[in-house]
């Protein structure tokens, strides 16, 4: 299994280097404080369920901005270098590459998740708050895989060009249009199509469907729906429904299409 | 057995042809050195061979496996030293070399590794610190984790001091004698010449001549060169010694006559010069050079 071996060493890499270092510790630390601030500002009951509603607005900038530091290097900086000559002078396909680099940025990224998790539950729980395990563990699970999400659009990125610069102008084009762009544009086409006086319809349904495609609003829903009991409310595409199988997509969908492409290119 | 098999292999970029049909078998064992000037083709070989580009025409398979479809398989049994490479950020000499053992596999020290080409003092230091010669010798170091079936050593002596260069020469010998083969690309022909069996010489993409270097010899007339001092070298006793047969090219090199030729025309080249009213204060043989056949290949092309 050689993408372990490639994965270890982005592992080491990551921690080794003074930025990302500085980025789990201030994720830890958002996490923390919203898990601090929640009982005291939240309504009751005050639960490990609820709490994942409650985050997901602190989470919703950070997570992108550090899933995207930890992908847009993965592979771009060492073809710009030459050290992907070295990397691919080993007995790794470049698939297995890719993946690997992935697994590594992406694991250390679930780690800090884990851990500021972990402490978070503990600040909710302690003293008058509620454990709910098994939606404790899925909130955990949603975040890690939202996380990862933005470490394979970074590394997809990084993938696609050859240069470090490049890269980076590529991931936080995807960023911003992805966090900032997509909501303000399904936004407003939800204004207009109420102001033009549809209320119903499939004009309607599609803006409102086109509104939960983006990896952000895929886990916000994914997440309050972990919060709430009452799971028949909404239409079907405000619930897990839709939200899980897009969130999947961001998560698998832009990583893949980087690999093929990688895969078959010249790297000269 | 062939350890390297191209079959009318060409490469395309845009409108440049960086590779030209060639055709081309190593055998195991050998130690093949290719050679050309720069912009010949001979890096555009190795990135085929190692999957870094696709052929736009022909294929080419190591041990069987082909490049293309199974370079995993390929690289499984090769140690590369690729031109242009550099290490990677953050992490030491020794690191660097754990990383290969970890990805071929195997078990071994990186420490006696390193110690074989003279990092073992180094091995700590990140490897981005390193200059160009250690570099050299850090990809020759992960190359030789594993004891690889092949060894493709692309200009592997850049950067090395000629202690270095000799260094590196007794590692290939002793990596030969344990059984592996060895393509060498090189343009320092000395290098080549030194440790090479078989040369292959390409030119503007095309492999131009593939033999031994007593082959090469034998195939520029026997591969004697006559070195004539005249009292004075003028054009029209260059033209005089070219115009014999068996003469390949005559040059004029600090005061001297260089004629490349055949045995027989040795004499006819001193006879001509007499008659031409030349006087020729002193004359020598020698054997051909590489670099004297790879000039009489490539038609004045230097490496």
């Amino acid at each position: 299994m050689t993408w372990r071996v490639i994965a270890r060493r982005d592992w080491r890499l990551l921690l080794d280097a003074r930025l990302p270092k500085i980025a789990l510790v201030g994720l830890v630390a958002v996490v923390s404080i919203a898990a601090y601030v929640y009982p005291v500002i939240g309504t009751e009951p005050i639960t490990t369920s609820r709490f994942g509603a409650f985050v997901t607005g602190w989470l919703g900038g950070i997570l992108p901005a550090i899933g995207v530091l930890f992908g847009y290097g993965a592979i771009a900086r060492e073809h710009e270098s030459g050290a992907l000559r070295l990397a691919l002078s080993m007995p790794h396909g470049r698939s297995t590459l890719v993946l690997g680099r992935f697994v590594g940025r992406a694991g250390v990224l679930a780690a800090a998740i884990v851990v500021g998790m972990m402490i978070a539950g503990a600040l909710v729980v302690y003293p008058l708050g509620t454990l709910h395990p098994l939606r404790f563990l899925a909130l955990v699970l949603l975040t890690v895989a939202h996380g990862a999400t933005w470490v394979g659009i970074g590394v997809a990125a990084s993938a696609l060009v050859t240069t470090n610069r490049q890269a980076l102008v590529l991931a936080v084009v995807a960023l911003f249009v992805l966090v900032i762009v997509w909501d303000a544009v399904t936004a407003g086409a939800e204004a207009g199509v109420v102001a033009a006086g549809i209320t119903d319809g499939p004009i309607r349904t599609v803006v409102q469907i086109g509104a939960q495609l983006d990896p952000g609003s895929a886990f916000d829903t994914l997440v309050t729906a972990l919060a709430v009991s009452d799971r028949s409310a909404g239409a079907w595409y405000d619930g897990p429904t839709l939200a899980l199988p897009v969130l999947i997509g961001w998560l698998f969908g832009p990583l893949s299409l980087a690999i093929l492409r990688f895969k078959w290119r010249d790297l000269a | 057995m062939t350890v390297i098999s191209a079959t009318n292999l060409s490469k395309r970029y845009d409108d440049v042809l960086a590779l030209d049909r060639v055709d081309l078998n190593v055998e195991a064992g050998e130690t093949f050195g290719f050679l050309g000037p720069n912009g010949a083709g001979k890096s555009t070989f190795i990135d085929i061979l190692l999957g870094f580009v696709a052929p736009s025409d022909g294929t080419m398979s190591v041990f069987g496996h082909d490049c293309q479809d199974d370079g995993v398989a390929v690289r499984e049994r090769v140690g590369v030293l690729p031109e242009g490479y550099a290490p990677f950020d953050g992490l030491s000499g020794r690191q660097h070399v754990e990383y290969a053992i970890r990805s071929k596999d195997v078990d071994e020290n990186p420490v006696d590794v390193l110690s074989r080409v003279g990092l073992r003092d180094d091995a700590a230091r990140p490897a981005t610190d390193y200059s160009k010669g250690m570099r050299q010798r850090l990809a020759l170091a992960m190359a030789l984790v594993g004891e690889p079936d092949l060894l493709v050593l692309d200009e592997p002596t850049t950067g090395l001091d000629p202690n270095g260069a000799a260094e590196m020469r007794t590692i290939l010998r002793e990596e030969t004698d344990r059984g592996a083969t060895i393509f060498f690309s090189s343009h320092v022909l000395e290098q080549v010449e030194a440790v090479c069996d078989r040369v292959g010489i390409l030119q503007n993409g095309r492999l131009i001549a593939t033999d031994t270097i007593s082959g090469l010899r034998d195939a520029i007339g026997g591969g004697t060169k006559l070195v004539i001092t005249p009292a004075a070298v003028d054009d029209d006793a260059l033209d005089a010694v070219r115009r014999i047969d068996g003469v390949e090219t005559a040059v004029e090199r600090d005061g001297a006559i260089e004629a490349t030729c055949t045995n027989d025309a040795k004499m006819d080249a001193l006879v001509e010069l007499h008659d031409a009213g030349v006087e020729v204060v002193n004359f020598r043989t020698e054997e051909a050079s590489l670099e004297d056949m790879f000039v009489e290949f490539t038609g004045g092309a230097r490496a």
